[in-house]
């Protein structure tokens, strides 16, 4: 059934979808709204749930954990200094092993205080162990919440999905609401292998000395590294009973383009109108969006650009004192043709700044002729910054 | 201790980082200087009686509802409760460390009592030997040793004068001591040590009977004759408290100048004389490392002490210190006399409390098997010492112990 | 209590890491056998999250979640709702956190949780500083006690905060204090907070040999001096409105308290003295807070001394 929503709308809707049983609440801009319309959906009985409405975002996610210890689905939202405040318990959840899932809406990180979109809250949380998936539309919010219980409670991970402060959040879309009885097939109830359990009582997390504790990192970084192909499987059964693709990576017009943009979110509507544009102008360029960032989607990604000589990245982030972290990771996956592929770092859109056909177009064409107004500060190109 | 589980590859590894095992087989114990060392000990009031009788262990018999263990452990070191339940000065009571709450532990009531049940009780006694033992005079000390030789034993026979048993006893009033309480308790003793009681027989040394010609040993007790009794010849005076060896085959009980003459108030005194010397007369009898079993007499005694300063009032719970009746003659009855053994302290005697169990911050020490004592686990036990400090009654001393 | 000693499946285990003569360790046992199998424990970084023994071994029975410092109420919340969505009212989640863990780090989502009335039971076993990390001061250490952080030429200055006034004022169905010098009172209030559904706090004294400079032998003498000098009373506020003394022996001075540890070696005379006007105080003020012995209806038989 298809309704006009905004993301924040979308994301609550899929959580009831999912038949979370633990929400913990805690109220940030732009998030609220998913926790404002899930303490409605709680309180009149349509989602059977306990709703927590905690003391600060550490303890939402604290008490996601606790939750989650007990088989029980979680969830919780948050967003910029909310998500970087509960930064000590996502590595918690991970290293736990539960499957929470988090929307988070990146938003920027204050001083000085700015409410927009910003991709560094969530991107500075990348060695924490969660996966993380940044959507596109309102309608790849609700999908990949699904997505995500699925995914994480296969692996045994916390998956957190992003979606862009006021582009997604507060911008409404048509949103095609899938039915819950096929919910309820695509994404049964939890059934976990191991929880806290009177009858059979364990100690989850103890001291541990240096042999065990390689080997369990290991082993988390081997399950983490296999979230790839936990959420191709996942999507494709998902695609099988909704119709609708969820792809790690998603191409526009890569197969012959030796210039390619990358970027992650909401961007990537203005990229494809760029390729668009740029190729009516002869350049064959294609552009790419990285749904997924963690763990980095390798498979779609080297498959996506093999013949691409540069790569032109769009970083709406920055790693103070190194440079863009989309960049960054791009570099590592792309170490090994560092001889013959180029790549050009920008920053742009961060605080919330707008980027569009007409912040692109131009970034191009100085990645390629190196004539442009971007600034040089390091390895980085930053956009619109006062002369 | 069981073998742990281990993990030895990644296989192994539960996904979510959560044991598999418990603590067990980490031994904590190596970490001790001291150990715990849980022995019982002789308490206040049996230190000061003058039979040595193990008060707080029949007591304890006795609050667990155990009335016949109750009173054969009585028996066992006390053949004439019945009597010494009636005329005793009870030193016991002047020690008990109740004392220090409320007032002293009834004891000589209670041994009343138990005596009084009369209930048939056996207790364990050695199977006869080929050692035959004449003991001349049927007063409380006579009694006393021929009761100890018999049930190591030897085959005694009793022999008196007198028409009744019971020496100097009988010259005590009715009120007293009852003629029928004298014969009942003097049977009792009897028929315990399995020995044989001949009244209405004088013995003349110079044309002894047969029992006396036949007798491997012969023992004297002239305490209910006249002062001017003397030795008969050959036989050797012997003082149990002082003289260390029997050095003859008869032998006269000669004792100390506060005994004589004989005071029935001090009744205890003859008692743990008697046994004195049926234990250095049985020496003399039998090798010392022979077959005592499980006569050796009262194992209680080689327990270390306990004095007064070590019962530390402050650490019983509030249920032990619970008030009491208030004090009572006579005779009493069964809920009266339990009620009063509850409230003993048991000084030095584990009456398994459990505070030391309830106090380890190890669980290292534990109540047994079968419920009968607290063991220390030695494995786990850091030797923090709480348990010693903790219980109350002073059962727990900390000891260098060495590997 | 005696009791525990002959159950059969033992929820502690011997062959933990505790120093000898630890009363935290002793705490937990107690509470254990208290509260029984049906238990889940949620703890933070501190000494019990250390001695409970090494990955993949435990010394505990019962489930327990090692969690991170400041967030235990706030997992043990989330332990109970995860239970209770899935129908499950009965198991008792406890939140067993040091003073650390409750009075500093852990105040918030402590705060949060009673106010939201979670259904747990916060138990708090307090050895005044952060034992784990080798004694440092806490907002739980008493005036004039060395630590690390308040060593000889620093003693600490402050008064030790009152974490039982703090939960009062949230109006939480039960709390009480409790303490391993008095195993009776301490089994009874822990069955009677296992029964009360809400928020439930208890504040459990722990003496540490290591930390405060005793004999390990000493623990449960000097936990019974500290109630008997009122340093710890023991009693029980309900729904942050009744409050109630529990039986304690009569009232001494705290000079054999002061005396018998060698953190306090240190106080100046008038310092003592000063000690006990605050104890003077507090025991008074809390005088005046409890209940006559007629008009209350939650217990008999108390000391209003």
């Amino acid at each position: 059934m298809k309704k006009v929503m905004m993301g924040t709308e979308a994301a609550a809707l899929a959580a009831k979808l999912a038949r979370v049983q633990v929400v913990s609440g805690y109220p940030i801009t732009p998030q609220t709204v998913i926790v404002e319309n899930l303490a409605d959906m709680i309180g009149r009985s349509e989602l059977k749930a306990k709703y927590m409405p905690v003391e600060s975002e550490h303890s939402a996610m604290a008490s996601c954990i606790g939750a989650s210890l007990t088989g029980a689905r979680a969830f919780t939202a948050t967003s910029s200094q909310g998500l970087v405040y509960m930064h000590e318990m996502l590595h918690y959840a991970a290293g736990a092993r539960v499957p929470v899932v988090m929307v988070n809406c990146n938003r920027a990180l204050a001083p000085p205080w700015n409410l927009y979109c910003d991709h560094t809250d969530s991107l500075a949380q990348r060695d924490t162990g969660w996966g993380q998936y940044y959507c596109a539309d309102a309608q790849d919010v609700l999908d990949a919440i699904l997505i995500a219980y699925n995914v994480a409670e296969q692996a045994l991970l916390p998956v957190m999905i992003n979606m862009d402060a006021f582009y997604l959040t507060h911008t409404s879309e048509l949103v095609d609401v899938p039915d819950q009885k096929v919910v309820d097939i695509f994404l049964p109830s939890y059934q976990p292998s191991s929880k806290l359990d009177v009858d059979d009582p364990k100690t989850f997390g103890n001291v541990c000395g240096a042999d065990l504790f390689t080997s369990i990192k290991y082993r988390r970084h081997c399950d983490t590294l296999s979230l790839e192909k936990v959420w191709d499987r996942a999507a494709t059964r998902f695609c099988d009973l909704f119709n609708r693709l969820h792809p790690t990576v998603e191409a526009y017009q890569t197969e012959d383009a030796d210039v390619c943009v990358i970027g992650i979110g909401t961007i990537s509507g203005a990229m494809r109108l760029a390729v668009d544009r740029l190729r009516e102008e002869g350049l064959k360029v294609g552009s790419l969006r990285l749904a997924m960032m963690r763990p980095f989607p390798r498979d779609g990604f080297e498959e996506a650009i093999a013949n691409v000589r540069h790569v032109i990245v769009i970083d709406r982030d920055v790693s103070f004192g190194a440079e863009g972290i989309v960049a960054q990771e791009l570099k590592a996956i792309l170490f090994d043709r560092h001889g013959d592929v180029k790549l050009t770092g920008f920053i742009a859109g961060v605080g919330g700044k707008d980027i569009s056909v007409e912040t692109i177009v131009p970034l191009v064409q100085q990645a390629i002729s190196g004539a442009g107004t971007a600034v040089e500060a390091g390895t980085t190109l930053w956009a619109d910054v006062l002369p | 201790m069981e073998s742990e589980k281990k993990i030895e590859s990644v296989s192994d590894l539960p996904i979510m980082p959560s044991t598999i095992g418990t603590m067990a087989w980490n031994r904590t114990g190596d970490w001790r200087y001291l150990t715990p060392v849980a022995a019982n000990k002789l308490a206040p009031c049996s230190q000061n009686c003058p039979a040595a009788v193990p008060i707080t262990d029949y007591l304890n018999a006795l609050r667990n509802g155990h009335v016949q263990s109750a009173l054969t452990l009585l028996l066992a070191h006390n053949p004439l409760p019945g009597l010494t339940g009636r005329l005793c000065y009870h030193p016991c009571q002047a020690k008990c460390v109740r004392r220090k709450i409320d007032r002293a532990i009834s004891i000589q009531q209670i041994e009343r009592f138990l005596a009084d049940l009369g209930t048939d009780v056996t207790i364990e006694k050695n199977s006869k030997i080929d050692k035959k033992v004449a003991v001349i005079g049927s007063g409380p000390l006579g009694l006393s040793c021929a009761f100890y030789l018999g049930c190591w034993g030897c085959q005694v026979v009793v022999l008196d004068p007198r028409d009744q048993a019971g020496g100097a006893l009988v010259d005590l009033s009715p009120e007293k001591v009852d003629p029928q309480l004298l014969v009942n308790e003097i049977g009792r003793l009897i028929r315990l040590a399995d020995i044989k009681l001949e009244t209405g027989v004088a013995v003349d040394f110079d044309r002894p009977g047969e029992v006396v010609s036949k007798a491997d040993l012969v023992i004297l007790d002239p305490t209910g004759l006249s002062e001017d009794f003397s030795v008969p010849a050959g036989a050797v005076a012997f003082n149990p408290f002082a003289d260390k060896s029997v050095d003859s085959d008869i032998i006269a009980a000669k004792l100390p100048q506060n005994l004589k003459p004989f005071k029935a108030h001090m009744i205890a005194h003859y008692i743990g004389a008697g046994r004195l010397m049926a234990r250095k007369a049985f020496d003399r009898l039998v090798m010392p490392s022979g077959q005592l079993g499980l006569a050796a007499p009262t194992p209680h005694l080689s327990r270390q002490m306990v004095n007064m300063e070590d019962i530390k009032i402050e650490h019983f719970l509030p249920s032990d210190l619970a008030g009491r009746a208030k004090a009572k003659q006579g005779t009493w009855e069964w809920e009266r006399a339990l009620k009063e053994a509850e409230c003993c302290l048991s000084c030095g005697t584990c009456n398994l409390c459990l505070q030391c169990v309830s106090f380890c911050p190890d669980a290292s020490i534990r109540l047994d098997e079968d419920e009968t004592a607290v063991t220390v686990d030695l494995d786990h036990c850091k030797g923090c010492g709480i348990c010693a400090y903790e219980c109350p009654r002073g059962v727990i001393t900390m000891e260098t112990i060495s590997a | 209590m005696n009791e525990h000693a002959r159950r059969k499946r033992n929820l502690f285990t011997p062959g933990h890491y505790g120093c000898p003569g630890c009363g935290a360790t002793l705490g937990m046992r107690q509470t254990l056998c208290a509260l029984g199998e049906d238990t889940i424990v949620v703890m933070p970084a501190g000494c019990w999250s250390t001695l409970i023994g090494i990955y993949p071994y435990t010394c505990l029975t019962v489930p327990v979640v090692s969690v991170a410092f400041a967030s235990t109420a706030a997992v043990a919340a989330g332990v109970k709702a995860g239970l209770s969505i899935q129908g499950n009212d009965h198991t008792t989640v406890v939140a067993w956190a040091g003073d650390g863990g409750t009075f500093d780090i852990g105040l918030q989502a402590l705060s949060g949780a009673a106010e939201r009335n979670d259904d747990i039971l916060f138990i708090c076993y307090d050895n005044e500083a952060y034992m784990n990390t080798g004694i440092q001061r806490s907002s739980a250490t008493p005036a004039g006690a060395w630590t690390t952080t308040t060593p000889d030429s620093a003693l600490k200055d402050q008064k030790k905060k009152n974490i039982v006034e703090i939960m009062a004022a949230h109006r939480i169905p039960y709390a009480a204090t409790v303490n391993i010098g008095a195993p009776e009172d301490l089994n009874d209030k822990l069955k009677k907070a296992k029964d009360i559904r809400g928020s439930r706090f208890v504040h459990l004294f722990a003496p540490c040999p290591t930390g405060w400079g005793h004999a390990s032998e000493l623990t449960i003498e000097v936990a019974r001096q500290a109630v008997k000098s009122r340093v710890f009373p023991l009693y029980e506020v309900f729904d942050g409105e009744i409050w109630q003394l529990s039986p304690m022996a009569d009232k001494i001075g705290v000079d054999a308290y002061l005396k018998s540890q060698r953190r306090f070696k240190k106080m100046l005379v008038e310092d003592c003295l000063h000690f006990q006007m605050q104890v003077d105080e507090d025991w008074q003020r809390l005088l005046n807070r409890c209940q006559p012995k007629n008009s209350t209806p939650h217990r008999q038989g108390v000391h209003t001394r």
